[in-house]
Parts: C-alpha cells; sequence; structure tokens
C-alpha cells in the first residue's frame, strides 16, 4: 500500500476515495473457499447460458394418465394430464375490471344510471319545494332532513360491551402418594416355603405346640423386642452351644475319638478313666450332690440335685439339668427351699422329673417348661413324708390313666403319688416294718398302718394290722414288738423295681436290712436279706438279669446278690464307705462304685471276679456321692460333695463289650437264630454267677418262693480272698 | 425366654474363651447389638447377610424342602457363625485358639493314667 501526497484536485479526489475503500477496516472482504471436491468447469461452459423458465403446466406430467372409476368400474384414461394437480399457479389476482361490453358491466352501468336520475329528480322535487316556500334549497333541507339518510337529531350510536370475565389460571399440585419399593425374587423353593408355612400353621393351629423352633411374634418385631424374642433366644442358645463346642475343641474330639492305645498292653484287662468335663454351677456351689440321672429320651440330657448330707447344715436345694452339648451352663435350674436328695425322670414322659426333698416333701417338674416353678409339689394337705426322701422312682403302668412315681423316706414309709389334674395324691403303699433278726433269713412281718392318707391300694392290706404280727410265719424272725402297735418303722434308704417284674421291689434301709417287697402284697416282706452292717446307700437291680441286683452301703461294702438266695452271691471289700455303684447298659458284668476316698472302682466280672479293673481318684479333697452311666456314650458321670458332676471317658478295656456268638450251621439244618444281646448278656452273668455261687443256678418254681437250703455259712465266692460274711 | 434370660446368655457368650465380637441386626440390616466399632458393624452386616442369602438359595437349590439354620465359616484368624433368621441375624466372632484364660476346668493330658480333678472350691 503506497501512501502517496496529495497532489492534484483530480488526483486528489481520487486518491481520497481510494484511500476511503481502503481504509475503511469494517468492510467484510470476501474470500472464496473452494470445496475440494468441486467440479472445475472450462470458462466456455462457464459461459454458457442455461435457460430457465415458468411455465404453468408441469412439463413432465404424463399425458397417459388412467385412473379407476368406481361408477363404470372400469379404469378411464384421464386427457389431459389429471387435472387440477397438474397445473401450478404461480401467481393469482382477482381483478376488479370489467369489460364495458359485458353483462355485470351494463348492468353495473344501468344501476349507476338509475341512481343519478333518482337524485337528480329529488333535487328538482326539492327545488320546486324550495322555490314555493319560498326559502333556499338548504333550509328546505334542514326541515325535512335527509329522509334517505340518518336521523341526526336523536340518532346516537350506542355501543355496549360485555363484561369480560377476569380469566385467571388456578393450579394445585398434589404431593405424591408414598411410594415404597419393593423387590423380591420369586423361584420355587420360595413358592413352596410360602406353601409349607401356611400348612404348618395349619397343622400347628390343630395341635397344640411343641418343641418347635420359636417363630417371632408380630409383637415382638422391631429394636429391642427381636433381640429378647423367643427365636432370638434360641438362636442364642445354639450359638452358646456352638462357641463352647469351639473353645473346648479337644475335650470335645477326645469325648469323641479317643481311645486308650495302652489299654492293649494292660495286664490283666485294666482300663482307666478319662476325665472331661466338670459340671458345676455358681448356684450349686458348696452343695453336695445328691443325685444324678439320665434322661431316657435325650440321653445328653442329665439332671443333677444339689443338697446336703449333713445334718446339722442344710440349705437350699438346687436341681440343675445339663446337656452333654453345652458342658459350661446348665439348660434349667430349679430351686427349692429344702435340699433336693432324689431324683428321677419319667420313662413314659422323658420331660416329668420327679424331685425329693430333705423336708419330706417331693415335686415334680416339667422340663419342657423355662420356669422355676414346679408342675406339682406335696405340702401337707396332700401328705408328705416326715423325714427325708431319699429315692423316687417312676411307675411305668400303661394302665393308669394319671402318671405315678413312688418315693421311700426314712419314716418307714413307701408311698405312691399320683398325678391328677391338679394335685399329688399320697398313698402309702408299704410301712417298713422294723424287726430284728434271730439267726438267718426269713420272712418278716409288716404292718401297713394307717399312716397317710388313705389306705394302701392292696387288698391284702386290711385289717391285717396288729393280727398279722401275730401271724409271722417264718422261723425265726420276731417282731420287735406285737399286738401291732407300731413301735418304729424302718428308715428306708434307697429302693429299686425290677425292671422285668415290675411289682416286685427291693428296699434298702438305714439298719442295713434289704427286703424285698411286692406291690402286690403289701402286708408282708417278701423275703428279708441280712443285707449289711451299716445303712445301705444304693439298691440296683441288673438291667439284664431278672434276679440279680447289687448293694453297696457304708459298711465299706458292695455285694452282689440273687434275689433267691438270702446270701450274698458275692461281696467287694473297698476302703471307704461306698456312696452309690451302678450298672452299665452295655454290658451285665461291669458295674461302677464311687466311694467316699474320691475313687471310682470300675469292675467286669467277666474278666475278674474280685478285683476292679479300674480304681481311680477322680476327686482330690471331696466325697463322691453318686454315680451314672449314659445310655448312649461312654462316659460316666460322677457327682461329688463339693457341687461338681465330672463325667469320665471309659477307655476301652472298660468298654468289653462281648460279640454274640455266630451260631454254627449244621448240615441240613436251617440256620438258626443267632441269640439276642438279652439271652448273651443273661449267659454270662449267669455263668459268673456259678462260678462264684453253686446256688445261684438253682431254679426257683414261684417268683416268692422261699429258698431250699437256708443259713449257708459263708457265701462261696469261688476262691474269693475279699468275701466277707456278715 | 424371659428377656433377662436372653441378656444373660449374651453376656455368658461374651465371657466365653475366644469370643471376640458379638453382633445382632434385624432384617434390614441395622444392627440391634453390636461389640464391635460402627465400621466393622457395617462390613460384617453388609457381607454376612449377603453371603447368607446366597448360601440359603444355594441350599434351597439343591434341595426345595431344606433350609438354612446355621452358618459356620472358619478363616484363618477366627471363626464367624451367623444364625440367620427371617426377623434378624446374629453373628458371633471368636478365635478358639486364642492365648487367653479358660473359664472351663483345665483339660486333663490324655496320657495313659489320667490326672484328678482340682479341687478348687
Amino acid at each position: 500500500m503506497a501512501s502517496t501526497k496529495p497532489s492534484g484536485g483530480g488526483t486528489r479526489r481520487k486518491t481520497r476515495a481510494r484511500r476511503a475503500v481502503d481504509e475503511v477496516p469494517d468492510v467484510p472482504r470476501q474470500e472464496f473457499v473452494r470445496p475440494a471436491n468441486q467440479e472445475s468447469l472450462t470458462p466456455a461452459q462457464l459461459a454458457e447460458d442455461v435457460p430457465r423458465s415458468l411455465m404453468a403446466k408441469d412439463p413432465n406430467l404424463r399425458s397417459n394418465i388412467v385412473c379407476y372409476s368406481f361408477a363404470d368400474n372400469a379404469f378411464k384414461h384421464i386427457p389431459g394430464g389429471g387435472g387440477d394437480d397438474s397445473v401450478v399457479f404461480h401467481f393469482v389476482m382477482e381483478g376488479c375490471l370489467l369489460h364495458k361490453d359485458g353483462d355485470e358491466a351494463a348492468s353495473q352501468l344501468a344501476a349507476e344510471k338509475s341512481v343519478r336520475e333518482d337524485l337528480r329528480a329529488r333535487r328538482r322535487a326539492l327545488e320546486a319545494r324550495a322555490q314555493e316556500a319560498g326559502k333556499t334549497v338548504a333550509e328546505v333541507e334542514e326541515e325535512e332532513g335527509d329522509a334517505g339518510g340518518r336521523n341526526q337529531f336523536n340518532f346516537s350510536e350506542r355501543a355496549a360491551q360485555t363484561y369480560a370475565p377476569l380469566m385467571r389460571d388456578r393450579g394445585i399440585s398434589t404431593a405424591p402418594p408414598e411410594t415404597l419399593e419393593f423387590g423380591a425374587t420369586a423361584s420355587r423353593w420360595e413358592a413352596y416355603d410360602c406353601y409349607r408355612a401356611e400348612f404348618e400353621r395349619l397343622k400347628s393351629e390343630e395341635e397344640s405346640g411343641g418343641l418347635a423352633r420359636p417363630v417371632l411374634r408380630p409383637e415382638e418385631r422391631g429394636g429391642e423386642a427381636t433381640v429378647h424374642s423367643a427365636a432370638c433366644g434360641w438362636s442364642l442358645k445354639l450359638l452358646e452351644r456352638m462357641v463352647v463346642q469351639n473353645a473346648q475343641d479337644e475335650l470335645f474330639s477326645d469325648f469323641r475319638f479317643w481311645e486308650d492305645e495302652s489299654d492293649m498292653y494292660k495286664p490283666g484287662g485294666m482300663g482307666t478313666l478319662l476325665p472331661l468335663w466338670r459340671f458345676s454351677d455358681a448356684r450349686a456351689k458348696r452343695k453336695m450332690v445328691t443325685a444324678v440321672d439320665t434322661n431316657p429320651r435325650y440321653p445328653d440330657l442329665v439332671a443333677v440335685s444339689y443338697g446336703s448330707y449333713d445334718f446339722m447344715r442344710q440349705g437350699t436345694g438346687v436341681v440343675a439339668v445339663y446337656s452333654l452339648k453345652n458342658p459350661a451352663f446348665p439348660e434349667f435350674v430349679y430351686t427349692m427351699d429344702s435340699g433336693a436328695m432324689c431324683l428321677a425322670f419319667s420313662p413314659a414322659q422323658p420331660s416329668l422329673l420327679a424331685v425329693g426333698c430333705y423336708d419330706g416333701t417331693v415335686r415334680v417338674y416339667d422340663v419342657r417348661k423355662g420356669e422355676d416353678r414346679p408342675l406339682y409339689a406335696s405340702d401337707i394337705r396332700s401328705g408328705k413324708h416326715t423325714d427325708p426322701v431319699w429315692g423316687v422312682r417312676w411307675q411305668s403302668d400303661p394302665m393308669a390313666k394319671d402318671a405315678t412315681f413312688v418315693s421311700i423316706s426314712t419314716d418307714g414309709r413307701v408311698a405312691s403319688w399320683v398325678l391328677s389334674k391338679n394335685e399329688l395324691q399320697m398313698e402309702t403303699l408299704v410301712s417298713l416294718k422294723l424287726v430284728q433278726s434271730a439267726a438267718g433269713g426269713g420272712d418278716g412281718a409288716a404292718g401297713s398302718g394307717p399312716a397317710g392318707a388313705g389306705a394302701a391300694s392292696a387288698a391284702g392290706a386290711g385289717g391285717a394290722g396288729g393280727a398279722a404280727a401275730g401271724g409271722a410265719a417264718g422261723a425265726g424272725m420276731v417282731v420287735a414288738d406285737d399286738e401291732g402297735t407300731l413301735t418304729g418303722l424302718a428308715g428306708g434308704c434307697c429302693f429299686d423295681f425290677n425292671p422285668f417284674a415290675p411289682h416286685l421291689f427291693l428296699v434298702g434301709t438305714e439298719e442295713g436290712r434289704l427286703h424285698k417287697c411286692s406291690k402286690a402284697y403289701t402286708g408282708q416282706y417278701l423275703e428279708t436279706y441280712e443285707g449289711h452292717s451299716m445303712a445301705v446307700y444304693a439298691v440296683k437291680w441288673s438291667p439284664f438279669h431278672e434276679r440279680v441286683f447289687l448293694t453297696c452301703s457304708a459298711d465299706w461294702t458292695v455285694k452282689l446278690w440273687d434275689h433267691m438266695t438270702p446270701r450274698a452271691v458275692a461281696v467287694f471289700d473297698l476302703e471307704t464307705a461306698v456312696g452309690d455303684v451302678a450298672w452299665a447298659p452295655y454290658s451285665s458284668t461291669v458295674f461302677a462304685a464311687v466311694a467316699a476316698n474320691g475313687k471310682a472302682y470300675v469292675f467286669d466280672l467277666d474278666v475278674d471276679k474280685h478285683d476292679e479293673r479300674c480304681v481311680q481318684k477322680i476327686v482330690k479333697k471331696a466325697k463322691l456321692t453318686h454315680a451314672a452311666f449314659s445310655a448312649t456314650d461312654p462316659i460316666l458321670l460322677v457327682g461329688d460333695s463339693s457341687g461338681h458332676v465330672n463325667s469320665l471317658k471309659l477307655s476301652p478295656n472298660l468298654r468289653r463289650i462281648t460279640d454274640i456268638p455266630v451260631p454254627e450251621v449244621k448240615k441240613g439244618e436251617a440256620a438258626p437264630q443267632p441269640p439276642s444281646r438279652l439271652e448273651v448278656e443273661v449267659g454270662k452273668l449267669n455263668a459268673v454267677m456259678l462260678a462264684m455261687d453253686v446256688r445261684a443256678a438253682v431254679p426257683i418254681d414261684s417268683v416268692t418262693g422261699k429258698t431250699v437250703a437256708p443259713a449257708k455259712a459263708g457265701a462261696g465266692a469261688g476262691a474269693g480272698a475279699a468275701a466277707a460274711v456278715p | 425366654m424371659a428377656a433377662s434370660e436372653v441378656e444373660e446368655t449374651l453376656k455368658r457368650l461374651q465371657s466365653h474363651k475366644g469370643v471376640e465380637a458379638i453382633l445382632i441386626v434385624n432384617h434390614d440390616g441395622v444392627p440391634l447389638r453390636s461389640t464391635m466399632t460402627v465400621e466393622q458393624t457395617k462390613k460384617y452386616a453388609e457381607h454376612m447377610s449377603s453371603l447368607c442369602s446366597i448360601a440359603r438359595s444355594a441350599v434351597k437349590q439343591v434341595d426345595g424342602t431344606n433350609d438354612l439354620t446355621f452358618l459356620r465359616v472358619r478363616t484363618t484368624k477366627n471363626e464367624v457363625m451367623i444364625a440367620p433368621d427371617k426377623e434378624f441375624m446374629l453373628i458371633v466372632v471368636q478365635n478358639p485358639h486364642a492365648e487367653d484364660t479358660a473359664t472351663v476346668a483345665p483339660l486333663a493330658t490324655a496320657a495313659a493314667g489320667a490326672s484328678a480333678f482340682d479341687d478348687d472350691e
């Protein structure tokens, strides 16, 4: 850009113009951008003229349009190409010009002409009138007014407008309804669950609830209520068991799997007892274990009663039910005012637990209920013993409507209690008459006195009274007093019913004597044995053999008897007072005894008739009071006087179970039936007894038959060194 | 079961050997009781409930009449025990091999000639 100096006029003008164009910055410059794919034409082509014309008629229109006509039901050829569609109007204007030669024009001209003539005529008339009246045309017009036009005096235009309503927009928006998002999965098992739950609900409405897993009720939902609900409690209980099992993993493994290998190498088949758990409860501290019983239906449940054997120091009593599945804490605990001395689970209804107390009352608890109240409790009105109750046993009479159990006490009575609808009913079965022995064995007379509420059930009781005293038929037995006055009743310490003959039972007394009695004949003892020299602590029938029983006493001995023979078949002398003796459920020749020196003894008569298979000190400073075998597990439960129940695992030597011999098949005969376990066990015990005492194998005609040869000195216990003759 | 018994059981549970934590959540996953920190609680609640539902589904698919009652997850450090229910879920975390004093009587060694119980009353 050259900056030229202004020189001449013309030149100045030119340059000024040029500068004006050049220096205006706002003029947009046009820039041409060529796209890459633009077609490039030659200048000749560019200069070519392309004609474009507008036509009214569509040049592309076809001339051979054919259309279907419904009127003629045929295709018709439309000439001229389809009518209105094909004509394009580019510009239309309605004109207002008429041709002067046309019709409309002529009529219009005629109308205009007539209007003009009319007006002229009127004017002439008006002028004529004006001339007559002598006024001007204007005045006349004023007077007459314009006849054809508007009334200019009282013509008013009136317009009115209607009231326009005020338009208003009003709206409401409502709060949206509460929505809840719900999602669920539907699968086959969920549908099954619903049906199942419905079915269960219907079924449970019919029958009363059992021990089903508790379900949360609607009022238990929410927060604390959920935590405290029964369902949560149940889960917690199970979880506690799991936690305890984890914590005591080794103990549980030992319980299940430990077998002492060294038993194979021990001489004489000695065994050991492996201590496992120790059950105890804070509430039962410093109390003695007075009874241990396992539940017949649930073998892991163990009921333990706590009380005191010490006359001077009596406290409250506790009954605790433990489960082997949770050794840390009892499942149920019941407290009572006086010490609990004995208990028993009912075999017919395993949730019923009968407990006998130190103050002579008996109670029945239903273990299913969680409360501390007994189902039944005896008191003065319903009758109670006047001395501590030492033993309770349930009656398994299928004919009886109500459950019944029997208790024995040192007040000399064996009483039966009937669980009627709302109370306990007491009946004295037998009154244990005190007898003094002269020599040998024989019958004793016992009068069933009017003590207690109601007469004894058997017919033989009746008016026996004093007359029975004179009717003592047995030789050598002198009744302490005659004429029926009850001088004293023997104090019953323990008793047991024969599992094979339920009417027959044995009673052990404080004086050391044993009496065989029958429920059917309560007037007299069937037989009296010179049992021990001190109180008999336990008498137990063998679970296999119907004639054999064991007794243990404070006179340091355990005696094995056949109830047909008046003298003990075998005597085992232990070093101190024997608290309890128990038969093993798996073998007829195995039994355990526990003593006051804290030792437990296990005997297996099949292996050794005189010595124990195992003697082991279980507790250091306490006395062992009771023992019980577990029905299904190889466990021995031993209660001691310090309030603990120790569970011990029996080593294999102590658990020897004899095999059932396979009978040999003789040629030509069918294979005989192998003997049952019961037969095997009975046979075993018979063999043992035979070896101990020849008379044990003597057959007896009737149950109440007397022995043939009385007063044989010394129970021939084979080569028994430990035999002691009372 | 009375509320007091439930509380007692809970307390006892905590005092057992090796129990590290107890957690109770309701069906929405809201924790009702917890002995853990808040974050831990949230983590456990969330993950254990999903594990539970998967486990339940698995059990039911295999056999439609069956149902899940308990779940035990053993890990290297501890064991988690879960009790699921329609309304709540109970979770207990335990490390049974923790080195601390046991609350139950010490076990006798299972050698021949087992020793006697100590009389500590």
